[in-house]
């Protein structure tokens, strides 16, 4: 494709040059063809004025009529040395008036001894044929010389060129990947210096830069996007077309109560059976209410949660032996710090902290009791449960 | 390579290739021969193996009517391929041409011909003979008189031929018999008659002197003044070996000329000889 755009501009370059010589060449031929003439006939007639030509011509009278006429004969035909582009050219003077004549192709004569000018009129063309064949053999000549040159290479280029070089590439192609780079806005760039720099082995760099091209949706990402790819990645470094799916999920947890699976931000996340249905039970009760419940009290464990809990384990499979727990202990507290603190564990050590902080716990201290609220820290919005199939 | 030779590169390749470009399409020099133009010629018949017939005259007048009139004349046409006129300056004639038979006919004075070719009869002989013509002084002014006070503050032109009778000797010599100094400024000299006579019609000079042919190419009335009634008289010389038939086709060939000086009642003398020839 860089060869293609190369060969186009190139041929740009020889149309405008072929046009720009022709133009310049066709004027600077009239110009030289008058200006020759001019001066020639300008010398030769000035030698003669006292010997041959005596009087001040003015093309009325005899004398000046047969002077003009001898004039006339000898400038029929003026032959160049070099009449490649030129027909004959005839020069004269005449005394009727000619509207329309190129001034390229008027002469003035000054004979100034005997106070005279002589207007010319040359007659000639100039064969466009051989002057276009002429102007594209020579603009042709330019182009393939600018065509043999080196790229050129600016700063920016060469730096970049230089870190490319450290990936075993060629020249060549260490400058085409620089240019190809500096196509990329900050983003993708972002991610592509983050592929480069953990030596993703699964593409080669040109066409990882060029996956990273063809992905516009990274032009708009987020840090919050570039980090879950990262994480993504990081999970599955053999898959970027998972992470860049995952990065591009919608920011979501989804409790999936069939396979107890966790989905977050699109990555699946496998919870042992009770922290799980703890967490499910958490979420429930954000989009029941507003989600906040009060620990237990240390000394005192809550029957009431214990039971709400306990319809929520038998209903998704609970273990049997935390559901009988439950039955005849209540909810402890320590049990339900545990659970919650398992969970944290799991996302943290999964996700990192800070993407796994907006999945976790918020909490406020009750003024009443000392004790804490807790409540799931992501709104209702994003919560989603997929209920068990019958 | 960084961008800025990159640059520098394409634009000495492009003018590099563009000065070529122009060296290649300069159409270079015009050849241009130009003849000379005191002469006029005709070519009767390129191919034929026949002289050229020399006419040396002293003024392009009437040039073109005297070629085309030679040019047509069947004694010509039989004896000549090609006809020349010229007129160069009058004191350029020297022997050299006139003993290599150069010229068939010479327009010249008799003491001026003798003097260049004391024993030209050995080789002309006079077709045409101009006597005793009328010159005058000729002025735009009344009141025209030769004297000091008249010509204070006139300007008078001559003709830079010394050897001009009509037009130098004669005024010159006029002025100096009444006594009467010019300053140099107030004598301008040209150097023929047809600049001498455009200078007095378009009246940068207040007088001249002139044969009353002078009269008859003048729009306005004119005063003038007799300087001589018997002016040193010109003829035309014809080259002895000149085919008679060919002498009588330039005696036809100059009727534009001397009908002027007829009508001006100037005496032409034609030898006996011519006569019998001719008529």
């Amino acid at each position: 494709m860089l060869l293609t755009n190369k060969i186009t501009k190139h041929l740009i370059l020889f149309t405008v040059l072929t046009l720009a010589f022709f133009t310049f060449g066709y004027f600077y031929a009239q110009y030289q063809v008058a200006s020759s003439i001019q001066h020639q006939l300008s010398e030769k007639l000035n030698q003669k004025v006292g010997s041959e030509i005596l009087q001040g011509l003015n093309s009325k009278d005899e004398e000046s009529a047969r002077l003009f006429r001898q004039i006339n004969g000898d400038l029929q035909t003026v032959y160049f040395s070099n009449n490649l582009f030129l027909s004959p050219v005839t020069a004269f003077i005449t005394n009727q008036t000619r509207d329309g004549i190129n001034p390229n192709k008027i002469i003035y004569v000054d004979l100034p001894k005997i106070k005279t000018q002589l207007k010319f009129y040359l007659e000639y063309q100039i064969i466009g044929l051989n002057l276009l064949i002429a102007s594209s053999v020579i603009a042709g000549l330019a182009v393939i010389a600018i065509f043999m040159l080196p790229v050129p290479v600016n700063q920016q280029t060469k730096t970049l060129r230089d870190k490319f070089l450290a990936f075993k590439l060629t020249q060549q192609q260490a400058i085409n990947c620089a240019k190809q780079y500096q196509t990329l806005n900050a983003m993708q760039q972002q991610v592509f210096d983050f592929l480069a720099e953990n030596q993703i082995n699964i593409l080669s760099i040109a066409d990882l830069l060029s996956w990273c091209a063809d992905k516009k949706e990274i032009k708009t990402w987020h840090a919050h996007h570039f980090a879950w790819f990262c994480c993504a990645l990081k999970k599955n470094p053999d898959d970027l077309n998972r992470a860049f799916a995952i990065a591009c999920s919608e920011n979501s947890i989804e409790f999936d109560a069939q396979s107890q699976a966790l989905k977050i931000h699109g990555l699946t996340i496998q919870l042992a059976k009770t922290p799980f249905l703890y967490y499910l039970w958490y979420a429930k009760h954000k989009l029941d209410s507003d989600g906040w419940i009060l620990n237990p009290a240390t000394n005192q464990p809550s029957q009431p949660l214990a039971n709400s809990l306990i319809d929520l384990m038998e209903t998704y499979n609970g273990h049997a032996k935390a559901v009988n727990d439950l039955k005849s202990f209540g909810l402890k507290a320590k049990t339900i710090d545990q659970n919650r603190n398992k969970i944290k564990q799991e996302l943290t050590a999964y996700l990192g902290d800070e993407l796994a902080e907006s999945y976790l716990f918020e909490s406020r201290r009750d003024s009443k009791t000392q004790r804490y609220w807790y409540r799931l820290n992501c709104p209702e919005n994003m919560i989603k449960i997929q209920e068990l199939t019958i | 390579m960084s961008p800025k030779h990159y640059w520098l590169a394409v634009f000495s390749i492009i003018s590099i290739v563009f000065c070529g470009f122009l060296l290649l399409i300069r159409p270079g020099q015009a050849q241009i021969e130009l003849d000379r133009y005191d002469q006029v010629s005709c070519i009767i018949d390129e191919t034929a193996e026949l002289p050229t017939f020399t006419f040396l005259t002293a003024s392009s007048l009437d040039v073109d009517k005297i070629i085309n009139s030679l040019c047509h004349h069947p004694a010509i046409q039989a004896s000549y391929s090609k006809v020349k006129v010229l007129w160069p300056p009058r004191e350029s004639l020297s022997a050299e041409p006139l003993l290599n038979g150069e010229y068939q006919v010479v327009w010249s004075r008799e003491q001026n011909f003798a003097g260049v070719l004391p024993n030209y009869k050995n080789y002309f002989k006079t077709l045409i003979k101009v006597d005793g013509y009328k010159v005058y002084w000729y002025s735009h002014q009344p009141n025209l008189e030769l004297t000091q006070a008249f010509l204070q503050d006139k300007k008078i032109g001559v003709l830079d031929s010394k050897v001009s009778h009509s037009h130098y000797i004669l005024p010159l010599s006029s002025l100096k018999q009444a006594n009467i100094n010019l300053a140099t400024e107030q004598i301008v000299h040209y150097p023929d008659g047809l600049s001498l006579y455009a200078a007095f019609r378009h009246g940068e000079v207040d007088m001249i002197s002139s044969g009353a042919w002078l009269e008859s190419s003048l729009q306005r009335p004119v005063h003038k003044l007799l300087i001589d009634d018997n002016a040193v008289a010109f003829s035309l010389f014809i080259s002895l070996d000149t085919p008679k038939l060919a002498q009588c086709a330039m005696l036809e060939a100059m009727k534009p000329v001397y009908s002027v000086f007829e009508r001006d009642l100037i005496h032409l003398n034609l030898p006996d000889d011519v006569k019998e020839l001719c008529y």
